[in-house]
């Protein structure tokens, strides 16, 4: 880099010593700075994902129909097959009177365009969907990025429908015959969080008492 | 490497001044697609290459000369993750918009560059001033990429403002109804584009001047 380096020398043990002990002894001093700063910052950004997770279920489901705290009557539950992922993914529970009112299930589309996109899926307790929010995802800017919220209204079409309207096997997008409007330019996007959506309810339909029933964790 | 071609591709970096600089913006170019994306990564950016030189000249008396290039990578990363780490414990809405593309501010050619070739050579006080310098520059190409692919793409200038600062509120300008604009403006080859087009006037201005283009 610099010209006035000195011209390249054989490498002798001392100098490659104090070379390996300088970047080891930085390396060390680097670990325990970001250690550091990591443990200090802990506690905030977990009250930061709290909040996040608080408004957004605020978001979702309608106000006045719960009166818990959905974002701490959280449980984990494990469904490759209907919720698309092998880890644990939460789901919220929305009570009104200790009656169970809702639930937010968390899914994963394993067949985005580009990644896996993660949606909460809210469910009143008769299984019909009350809203659908995607909370993470990768897909295209100006086209697949119209599955998020702040982008466009797409996800609306979820609203009020259940697995009777319509039916499981009509649970995908118009070009492939099905009854919900693909974002155009975005199918494989679309078709992606349309059968995400059908599988949690799929799921929440097969594991309802369990949902409603388990203690919080 | 033989001294004279050694000295030739040397000339080749240091006469484009801009090079690194255009070749560190790419890598956040994913990533850029709005006002707000190019300040926040443009913010980050400056605050990597400043702490990471005022670090690098502090240290410049213990470390062996041949460390330097390693010493600049190692704490680019570290600096960044540092920058990273703050982002989502202060900034947590930034954090959320632009989280996957802040470690890219680490392999940023013209930050490592200065960090293993400039720093080095001056007290903290005179590198943080060049380092402040060179972050300015990222900052400023950043924020008008950002803000061309955004106004471009979606037909808004700094939308999204109300999420970092209530306050601010009301000072996005929607330019366009609907919510379909110029797509390629926003997808990862638009950004080259419009980057290769800003490379395209400066030189042309340069050269309108007298002067030698800046990126060749």
């Amino acid at each position: 880099m610099a010209t006035d380096d000195p011209p390249q020398r054989p490498d002798t043990a001392p100098r490659r010593g104090r070379l390996t002990l300088a970047l080891l002894a930085l390396a060390g001093l680097s670990a325990l700075v970001l250690g550091v700063l990591v443990e200090g910052t802990r506690q905030r950004v977990i009250g930061n994902e709290a909040a996040q997770v608080g408004r957004t279920l605020g978001d979702l489901l309608p106000e006045g129909s719960y009166d818990n705290e959905p974002d701490a009557d959280r449980i984990l539950v494990v469904s490759p097959e209907l919720l698309g992922s092998d880890q644990p993914l939460p789901v919220y529970r929305a009570r009104s009177g200790g009656e169970p009112t809702a639930a937010v299930i968390t899914a994963v589309a394993r067949q985005g365009y580009v990644g896996p996109i993660r949606l909460l899926v809210a469910l009143s307790k008769d299984g019909r969907v009350i809203a659908v929010r995607v909370v993470d995802h990768r897909e295209t800017p100006g086209l697949g990025d119209r599955i998020d919220a702040a982008k466009s209204s797409w996800t609306r079409i979820f609203s009020g429908r259940s697995l009777d309207d319509p039916d499981p096997s009509r649970w995908s997008v118009v070009r492939e015959g099905g009854a919900f409007d693909q974002i155009s330019g975005a199918t494989v996007t679309s078709r992606a969080v349309v059968t995400a959506v059908r599988d949690a309810a799929l799921y929440f339909q097969q594991h309802r008492a369990e949902i409603f029933d388990r203690p919080p964790e | 490497l033989n001294e004279a071609s050694a000295r030739k591709s040397e000339r080749r970096v240091t006469d484009n001044p801009d090079l690194p600089l255009v070749l560190g913006i790419c890598p956040l170019l994913g990533a850029v697609v709005s006002l707000l994306a190019g300040l926040g990564l443009g913010i980050a950016s400056f605050a990597v290459v400043v702490a990471g030189s005022m670090a690098v000249a502090a240290m410049r008396t213990l470390l062996p000369d041949r460390a330097r290039v390693r010493t600049a990578l190692l704490l680019a990363a570290v600096v960044t993750t540092a920058v990273t780490v703050l982002f989502e414990a202060f900034l947590f809405e930034a954090w959320l918009a632009l989280g996957v593309a802040l470690p890219l501010v680490a392999i940023n050619a013209g930050i490592v560059v200065q960090l293993a070739a400039v720093a080095p050579e001056q007290p903290p006080g005179a590198a943080a001033r060049d380092a402040a310098r060179l972050g300015t520059r990222i900052l400023v190409w950043l924020a008008l990429l950002g803000g061309a692919r955004e106004l471009l793409g979606q037909g808004t200038v700094l939308a999204g403002v109300e999420d970092v600062a209530g306050a601010l509120a009301g000072l996005t300008l929607h330019l366009t109804p609907g919510e379909r604009g110029f797509n390629l403006a926003l997808a990862p080859a638009g950004g080259f584009f419009l980057l290769g087009l800003f490379v395209g006037a400066r030189n042309w201005r340069a050269m309108r001047l007298g002067a030698a283009p800046n990126v060749r």
